[in-house]
Parts: C-alpha cells; structure tokens; sequence
C-alpha cells in the first residue's frame, strides 16, 4: 500500500523495468571474481593437493624424546609435523612424518635425517631433514633413516676423557725427563763428562786463554805480513796500470799487425820450397865436398870413398 | 894488372881440368829421403844425440820398407839397433833385431852376420853368455871384417867371464891374425883397444900382473880418446884387479871408485854397485870408504826414484 503511494506521489525519475535481473547478475559476477580469485591464489590447489607422508626409522638407541606431534624441518623451514610413531614387530619404532608437499622436491635418497633438541641440550625435539639431491624418493612409500645428534656433553665427556688418555703418558715422559735432567745436571756439577770438566776444572779454560793469547801473538806477528802483502797488491796495481798501458799500446800497434802477418804468411809460404831447394844445395855441397876430397892434388886418390851406411862395428858396444 | 888476370883465368883452368880428371859424375839417382835421414842419425850418433839418431833411423827404416830394398832394411835396421842398444834400451833393440829378422825372412834373407853381433851385445849385457857366444859364432863367419873383429873381441869378453882360457886365447889370436893380414887394421884404434884389453885380461889371467896394468892403461887411454867410457870402465877394472892382486889394495881401491862414479853417470847401476862394494871389502883407507858409501846410497835412491815413477 505504501509502495503504491510513493508511486503514486512522486514522478518516477526512470524505470526499472529489469532491475532485478540486473542486480542477479551482478552476483553472480562478483561470485565468478571470487572464484576465480581463490583459484588464482592457490588455495583451492593447496586444499585439492594431499599432503606428503613420510616414513622415518627411528634409531635403535632412542628417539631422544621425540613425540607425536613435534616438527619436522627440511633445511630449515618447518615442513610438516610428526604424525604417528609405530612400534614394528621387530622391534623397531617407525615415525609418520606428513609433509608438505611442495617440499617433497627437496628431500631425496640421500637426505639425512636427524633428531634433534631446540636448544642442543634441552628443548623439544624436531626431525631436520637435509637437503638431497640425489634420485627423488617414492612418495607412495617414502623411507628414510633417522639419526639421533650427538649430545654435545657426551662429546665433551668424550674430549675430556681422550685428552686425558693423551696427557697422562705425557706427563709421565715429562717426569722421567725431568729426572734424567736431574741425574745430567748432578753428573755437571760432579765433574763428570766433558761439561762438567770444563764447568768443574778451571785447567781447560787456562788453556783456551793460553790459546787465545797464542792466537793473538800470530795475529801480532801476521800484522807485518799484511803490511808486506799490502805493499805487494800495491805493486801488482801498478803492475796492472803498466799492463794497461801496455795493451793500450798493443791496440794502437794492431792495426799494423795485419799486414805484418799478411806479410809473414806470404814468407812463410815460401818457406817449405826453400827448404827443398836447401836441401838439394846441401846435398850438392856434400858431393862436392866428397869430390874435392878425393882429387889427387888435394891429397885423394881419385876415386870416391866407399860410403858404407851401416854403422860401424865398433858402436856396437858390449 | 892485366899480366895478373891472365895468369888467374889459366891456373883456374887448370884447376878445373885437374878437378875433371877427378871423378865421374855417373851416380845412380838416389831416394833422397832415406838418404837424408840415414845422413842425418849418422851426424846424430857421431855428436851423440843418440835420441835425435832413433828417430831418424826409424823413418829410414820405414823409407827403406816402403822402397823394399833388403840391403837398406837391413842397414837401417842394425843402425836403429846399435842406437837403441846405445842407449841402454835392450828390450827396444832387442825388438828392433827380431823385426828386423822377420822383414828379411820374407825377403830370403835370413843371415845377417851383423845383426847376430848386435843381438849377442843385447845378450851379453843381459848376462846370457851362451846364447851371445852362439850367435857370435855364427857373425865372426862374415867377410866384413869390422862385424869378424868385433866377434872375437866380444867372444874374449865371454871366455873371461867363463874363466875360459883356452877360448880367450883363441880370440886373441885371432885378432892378433887380422892385425897381421889387414893392413887397415893398424888405422883403427878402436881394434888395437879391443886386442890391447884382451891380452890385458890374459896377462892377469896368467898372472902376470905389471903387463896386465901397463896394457889397460893404454886401452883405458884409448878408450878415453875413442869416447868408449864403457870400456873405459872396464880398463880401470883390470888395473883395479892386477893392483888388489898384487896387494896394493888403496890402488885398487882408488880405480874401482873411479870405474863405479863413471858407470853410475853412464846408468850401469848394476856394474857401479858391485864396483863400489868391492871398494868398500878392500877397507884401503876412510876417505875412500866414505865416497864409495856415499855413491853407493845415491845410486840406491835413483833406482828407488826410477822404480816409483
């Protein structure tokens, strides 16, 4: 009734003929953008995609507290919680870790897992798994071998317990060098051995001073040798400055040398025909000579000494 | 001036005509090489640089081979080991005669009257008396008579040493025969040497001790006088010999240290030790005694020095 008023006071600014069917699409519109947002973000993703189930083998030596429930780091970032621990029938405890599962592409057949405490020592226990890279795993069944951290004071007790394995023989190779070097220094201050003559008897230090007082004495006596050799390289660097001189002169003289030797090599040639010619002129001569012997107005007989070119007999000596 | 030249020209002519009737120039063409070097070891072996004579005669030995002429391998060869036996190199001469024999063997030539003298002197001084009297044998066979007196000489030697009178007495002999038949013999001193010492040991052989020292004074003379200080040496033995016989032992002493210096300068140390041990027995006087221990110990250490090198 009051619709109908209103409608019938005032003028209609324009008409709706299809208002409500304008509005409804408008929903839908909006719903559509909702959508397609979540689908965008990955949400819908994220709840569609079963999360990861990994199963770790606890140690045989405990689970160093861990529990239902704790998490479970890959590299560092939390990527899952513990979500079961089973006993198996031999024995063995086994933990279902649920993992996110983008994380899976991080942990492969050669990442390590290990149990460990928030604050080293104390804290609540988490699984850290390493990064692997080596052949992914299979995530229908997924395995891996969990490993508990050491207790850094179990390691500590450990060091304190080698370095003590260490020490002990030390100190007691010590104690028996610090008896020898007690037995060494009596042995001294006895006299025995070579130092402790020479720390004990004051004879051998009268010799080295004697020694030494020799020594100078030599020395005192070398002093006018050196005076002398002295002298003598003075002499030998003037004899050097002549030298120079000397060659200095030669080098001037050099240029004459060559045709000096030019000169006694063309003589030289010569030579070996002279020596021919020599030798036939002595040959010559010694006929002569043998001819001249035996003219008879010289006192020969004329004829040619017979020329025997053995030696005589009488060389041979008995 | 004119008168002067003219007499010149006619007295050089003269010269020259006279000079012609000399000798005739139809000499063979000679190998001027061999005869230079054999020329030229003579002139060393009369100035006694024996070793310069070594050499030579063994180029003229390889002359004479490459030439194949038996006559001047064989001269070259006795040449090169007269030289070498010389200078108290017996293994080298001794070498030198057996290539030598091997070289004429191949050229059937395989008697050489010289060189068995050379090789009986190689022998001799290595006191092998048989085997030198063999050869000598054999050498005072030859028509050379140098090489014939020299056998004998050599053989008196051995018969001495053998105490061999009958022997001694035949070689001198038989040198005192070529005195007789070769009037050239009177010229050569060296073999009036070698008679004179022969019949010097024979005198002493025979006791006859004066002859034995006057005869070895004129040998050791002569000796001196031929350069033969060798056999000079053994002069003065003899007289040394004669005058201990004769029991004038300070002479005797006086000649052997005399023989003994000079066979130690000549290297017969063997010969210098013995003579001057001998000097040292005869006890003649100090001063004597003293030199001849003095040489004795010198000689010790040059042999000593020579076996260390």
């Amino acid at each position: 009734m009051f619709k109908s008023k209103r409608y019938t006071k005032a003028r209609q600014l324009f008409q709706l003929r299809y208002a409500n069917e304008w509005t409804g699409g408008l929903v839908l519109l909006c719903l559509l953008a909702f959508i397609g947002a979540i689908i965008e973000a990955g949400v819908l993703r994220d709840w569609l995609t079963p999360a990861a189930q990994l199963n770790i083998i606890l140690p045989q030596t405990g689970v160093d507290n861990l529990s239902v429930g704790d998490d479970v780091e890959v590299f560092g970032i939390n990527a899952g919680t513990i979500q079961k621990i089973n006993v198996n029938s031999d024995g063995g405890l086994t933990a279902i870790a649920t993992l996110n599962p983008q994380i899976k592409t991080f942990i492969r057949r050669d990442s390590t897992v290990i149990i460990k405490r928030k604050f080293a020592v104390a804290g609540a226990a988490f699984v850290s798994i390493s990064r692997g890279y080596s052949t992914p795993l299979n995530w229908r069944y997924a395995v891996l071998v969990a490993k508990t951290e050491p207790n850094p004071a179990d390691q500590i007790s450990q060091m304190v317990l080698q370095i003590h394995q260490r020490i002990v023989p030390i100190m007691d190779s010590a104690k028996n060098m610090m008896a020898s070097l007690e037995m060494t220094a009596e042995g001294i201050q006895q006299g025995r051995g070579t130092i402790g003559r020479l720390v004990n008897n004051d004879e051998l230090i009268r010799k080295a001073e004697n020694m030494v007082q020799t020594i100078n004495n030599v020395i005192e006596q070398i002093k006018p040798i050196e005076r002398n050799i002295n002298q003598v390289i003075q002499n030998s660097n003037q004899a050097m400055i002549n030298f120079k001189k000397v060659s200095r002169d030669l080098s001037k003289a050099s240029p004459s040398l060559k045709p000096i030797a030019k000169n006694v090599q063309e003589a030289s040639a010569e030579l070996p025909d002279m020596m021919i010619q020599l030798q036939s002129t002595m040959a010559d001569l010694q006929r002569l000579i043998v001819q001249l012997k035996s003219m008879w107005i010289l006192g020969g007989n004329g004829k040619v000494p017979h020329k025997m070119k053995r030696l005589h007999a009488r060389e041979v000596r008995p | 001036m004119m008168r002067f030249t003219n007499k010149l020209s006619y007295g050089f002519t003269l010269f020259l005509l006279l000079s012609a009737c000399g000798v005739s120039q139809n000499e063979p063409p000679k190998d001027d090489p061999l005869e230079r070097t054999m020329n030229v070891a003579k002139q060393g072996v009369y100035y006694n640089r024996l070793k310069q004579a070594e050499i030579n005669y063994k180029k003229s030995y390889q002359y004479a081979l490459t030439r194949d002429d038996r006559d001047d391998i064989k001269n070259a060869g006795y040449n090169l080991a007269v030289v070498q036996l010389d200078m108290n190199q017996l293994q080298q001469a001794y070498d030198t005669i057996r290539k030598v024999h091997n070289d004429l063997y191949i050229r059937n030539d395989d008697n050489s009257p010289e060189l068995d003298l050379v090789e009986a002197a190689i022998l001799y001084r290595l006191h092998r008396e048989n085997d030198a009297l063999r050869l000598l044998q054999n050498a005072e066979k030859t028509n050379q008579d140098d090489i014939q007196e020299r056998a004998y000489f050599f053989m008196g030697l051995i018969a001495k040493d053998q105490n061999n009178l009958s022997l001694l007495v035949e070689n001198s002999q038989k040198l005192d025969q070529i005195f007789k038949n070769n009037k050239k013999a009177y010229k050569e001193e060296s073999w009036k040497a070698d008679q004179g010492e022969l019949h010097a040991w024979l005198a002493y052989k025979n006791g006859k001790y004066d002859e034995a020292i006057t005869t070895a004074q004129y040998v050791e003379v002569n000796r001196r006088q031929q350069i033969e200080y060798r056999a000079m040496v053994r002069a003065l033995v003899i007289q040394a010999m004669a005058n201990r016989a004769k029991g004038n032992a300070k002479q005797a002493a006086n000649l052997l240290l005399r023989a003994g210096k000079s066979s130690a300068l000549l290297k017969d140390y063997s010969d210098a030790k013995s003579y001057l041990s001998q000097v040292m027995n005869l006890h003649s006087d100090e001063l004597t005694y003293n030199l001849a221990s003095q040489e004795l110990v010198s000689i010790v250490q040059i042999e000593l020095k020579e076996k260390n090198k």
